[in-house]
């Protein structure tokens, strides 16, 4: 186990490196040099804002000396400073962080608490009517637009039937609420954002864990299993669906950059102050060091949590973790 | 046509193909059904909900939605092609080099690939287009060049798997080309496995579209495209129903035709 | 001696798509306690349909047509799931070609044992960790409480193949059907595997229903021989006769090729 995971963490120093290089590639389309496409569409592109671009990339200086520099700003995370309001854009990233972190949490166990038991008991009652039915809502799940989701619940949930809150993660009267109210508040505010966030994925993990199933269940062991008189529901458990967790392992892990650039979307439709937002504010004002700052960081948390699904997969698949 | 006949009994290639048929027709005859212009400004008649003169009412500047929908079909339909065309071109090119030479010049491929997957998609083709300025051909353009990681390795699978094979090894011996042999007889044998990625790209890229001009980083008004149409609904939410409902719902629809497409063709595939 | 096993005019078809594909064809045979009786025959002949019969392993899309399977006095064709959980493993235990696929491969072999003795032993968990050292020493599997925590990718195929047959005489059953356990082992892992078998039968008095389209195993280990063809059995005899004075063309020609291929 210990090979394959420092040949995993070996391939991280390139991918970095990677990461980069491309992002260096990106700051050099922005409009420093003279593009000759500027129209009146853009009045943000100003001679000031080159300034301060050159000033920040030191973009008159030779390549080299701009790769060198910038990739010593990234690894001290060092994104220069916002062109909004000049606070470091690190700053301003650490403190939104926590809130998009719990939100796509709390949407990671939503998707495994309903999805994986959604996938399971479909695979077992292939054919049924449960089957087809939950096959049929996951495939519009998977088609559903995340922001017309957002938007028709915005519209039912909050402003008709006015159950829940539709913007901010708190109440105007937050400070006045005890302690348990303020859960609730705060748990009332999350609720839509996380079930919107939620809603692809569910679809997602239903069905990889429905063709893991079918898969293992017609497996050899299974049906050795089943022979030595095990009760079938110890069969289901103790032999199908040990092994058909594993992979949802891995698919968990490739599907954190989807949800780390879908947190733009519900995060600026619900007005949630989190990273996502805070990308889309520095894109509406062409805050190129936030923009940046948060692609890179984007980057990172999707290689780290790569990193966290291989560990777990080693430590919890016995083929790799007592390999020779 | 014997292959043909599995096809016809697919549900969901069938049901598919016809709600994409119908996309196709509404986006191409979009001037001849529309009633309306759909910059046509009308201050009289804002916000109204639907009637038999605004089959899906206007919004707050008066203009007939159903026009607008029609001509947002377009757009829609338009990215989709080139944005997946592009991916297409790309990611058979890499995915045949790779396949086809190994060694050296396929990890270097293959490690790109990873790379680029490091990068939240969503996130990258906003910086890229907030960089470059929105414009449809930009929003094209980057959709395609960020979603060709897929083809690439299908291309490279089946490519892999057919090197080896003795109708190749018979076109080596005749002193075909690696050019020849690439274009004539390997990517050929790929486009059966493309088309399912294809189709899927297809919805996946309306998707992205109509996000973007959702946070208004698309299609810019006035040109009307299903995402940016949804931009009123929000500040318009509880008053014009329609101005949610239509939109969303076409983009829903759309997405799930192609899926169900995509699904039907994977499926034939898979019983041939 | 009385019959174990006794079967009469058992048909069995697949199912795909409406159509119906004859598995067995009205199979009549019985095998008394103790013995060894083995099926033998080409690939598709049906011995695997007729084993998973048996033990009442067949897939959804089988379906048993008519006849009845009497295995100590009930007809188990008859019996519902419920019924059937006391036959399998308990009563007739089954081991399969493909010993590493057999066994799951995220618990350890001791995890399988230790599960299998306690679904019908009443034991706590010191005694069935005992136990499953025992049934390990049983298929002589040396050192046991260090084996019980490997797990089967780590073992070859001849060590996984002894760990099956100690699963399946976990829960003590009187008959045992081995569907070509040998087929994919090495020649002298695979003979040591039959002399296991072989010796289970006197130590145990177990009654073993032996599968393999090589024929070449069969005198080794079996009383009783049966031969099958596209889903008929089409002779039944003691060995050494059927070996001697076969009664049927392709009994003959089935012998023959046999011997051509142990000659080379």
């Amino acid at each position: 186990m210990i090979s394959y995971l420092i040949k995993r963490i070996f391939i991280l120093i390139p991918l970095f490196f990677g990461i980069i290089l491309i992002s260096f590639l990106v700051i050099h389309l922005a409009p420093g040099k003279p593009t000759g496409i500027q129209t009146d569409l853009n009045p943000k592109v100003s001679m000031e804002v080159r300034k301060r671009l050159e000033k920040l990339y030191g973009l008159d200086k030779p390549l080299i000396v701009q790769f060198k520099d910038w990739s010593f700003r990234l690894i001290r995370f060092d994104f220069g400073s916002s062109f909004i309001d000049d606070r470091p854009v690190w700053d301003k990233i650490k403190e939104r962080m926590p809130i998009t972190i719990l939100i796509n949490l709390l949407s990671l166990l939503l998707i495994l608490i309903i999805g994986i038991p959604l996938g399971v008991k479909s695979a077992l009652k292939q054919g049924s009517l449960f089957d087809k039915t939950s096959s049929s809502v996951v495939f519009l799940g998977f088609a559903m637009p995340t922001f017309w989701l957002a938007l028709l619940l915005m519209g039912l949930l909050g402003v008709h039937l006015r159950i829940l809150p539709i913007s901010g993660i708190k109440s105007i009267d937050f400070e006045f609420l005890n302690t348990g109210s303020k859960i609730v508040d705060i748990a009332r505010h999350l609720a839509l954002p996380v079930f919107v966030s939620a809603f692809g994925g569910l679809a997602g993990i239903s069905r990889y864990m429905h063709q893991g199933m079918l898969e293992v269940i017609n497996s050899d062991y299974c049906t050795a299993a089943f022979a030595r008189g095990l009760p079938k529901n110890q069969v289901i458990y103790n032999h199908a669906l040990r092994n058909a967790l594993i992979p949802i392992i891995t698919i968990l892990g490739l599907s954190i950059p989807g949800l780390i650039g879908g947190s733009v979307i519900f995060e600026t439709i619900f007005a949630i102050p989190g990273m996502g937002r805070l990308f889309f504010e520095g894109v509406m004002a062409r805050d190129y060091p936030m923009i940046m700052g948060l692609l890179v960081l984007g980057s990172i948390f999707t290689l780290l949590g790569n990193l966290l699904a291989d560990i777990a997969y080693a430590w919890v698949d016995p083929r790799i973790r007592y390999s020779k | 046509m014997n292959f043909l006949k599995p096809l016809r009994k697919n549900k969901l290639f069938l049901s598919g193909s016809a709600i994409v048929l119908f996309l196709i027709l509404c986006a191409c005859f979009a001037p001849f059904i529309a009633r309306f212009s759909p910059d046509a400004i009308d201050v009289d008649n804002i916000l109204m909900a639907p009637s038999l003169k605004h089959l899906m009412g206007t919004d707050s500047l008066g203009r007939d939605l159903f026009s607008r929908m029609l001509f947002g079909a377009r757009i829609s339909l338009e990215v989709g092609f080139i944005a997946v065309g592009i991916s297409l071109i790309i990611g058979m090119l890499l995915g045949a080099i790779a396949g086809f030479y190994g060694g050296f010049i396929d990890s270097l491929i293959m490690r790109f690939v990873d790379l680029m997957l490091c990068f939240p998609a969503f996130f990258l083709i906003l910086s890229v287009v907030a960089i470059l300025e929105p414009s449809i051909l930009n929003i094209m353009v980057i959709i395609g060049l960020t979603s060709w990681m897929g083809v690439t390795r299908i291309v490279r699978a089946q490519i892999l798997s057919l090197k080896e094979r003795e109708f190749i090894q018979a076109e080596r011996i005749i002193g075909s080309s690696d050019l020849r042999i690439i274009v004539r007889h390997l990517l050929p044998n790929t486009f059966g496995p493309i088309l399912v990625t294809a189709v899927l790209g297809m919805a996946s890229a309306i998707l992205i579209e109509s996000s973007l001009s959702f946070l208004g980083i698309g299609v810019q008004p006035p040109t009307p495209s299903w995402g940016n149409i949804l931009i009123e609904a929000k500040s318009t939410l509880g008053i014009a129903w329609w101005l949610t409902v239509y939109p969303g719902l076409a983009i829903f629809i759309t997405i799930l035709g192609y899926n169900m497409l995509g699904e039907g063709l994977r499926n034939w595939q898979k019983y041939e | 001696m009385n019959e174990i096993l006794k079967i009469e005019g058992l048909s069995v078809s697949y199912f795909n798509r409406e159509k119906a594909i004859p598995a067995l064809r009205r199979i009549n045979l019985s095998i008394k306690e103790g013995k060894v009786l083995s099926i033998v025959g080409e690939s598709g002949c049906g011995k695997t349909t007729l084993a998973m019969s048996i033990a009442r392993l067949l897939p959804v899309n089988a379906e048993i047509l008519e006849g009845s399977i009497i295995f100590n006095g009930q007809d188990i064709c008859r019996m519902s799931e419920k019924e059937l959980e006391d036959i399998r493993g308990k009563q007739i235990g089954y081991i399969f070609q493909d010993p590493t696929a057999a066994l799951n491969p995220v618990l350890s072999i001791g995890a399988q044992l230790i599960e299998t003795i306690r679904n019908s032993l009443r034991l706590d968990k010191r005694q069935a960790h005992l136990e499953a050292c025992r049934l390990l020493e049983l298929v002589n599997i040396p050192d046991p409480t260090n084996y019980l925590k490997f797990y089967p990718h780590q073992l070859s195929g001849g060590l996984n193949q002894r760990v099956m047959i100690a699963l399946a005489l976990a829960s003590k059953p009187k008959l045992l059907i081995a569907d070509e356990p040998t087929s994919n082992l090495d020649v002298t892992i695979g003979a040591a595997i039959l002399q296991l078998l072989l010796d289970l039968k006197v130590k145990l008095g177990l009654s073993i229903i032996f599968i393999t389209h090589d024929l070449s195993l069969v005198s080794f280990l079996a009383d009783e021989t049966a031969v099958m063809l596209q889903g008929q059995l089409i002779e039944i005899q003691e060995t050494q006769r059927l070996f001697n004075q076969p009664r049927e063309m392709y009994t003959r020609e089935l012998l023959n090729s046999s011997k051509f291929a142990s000659l080379i």
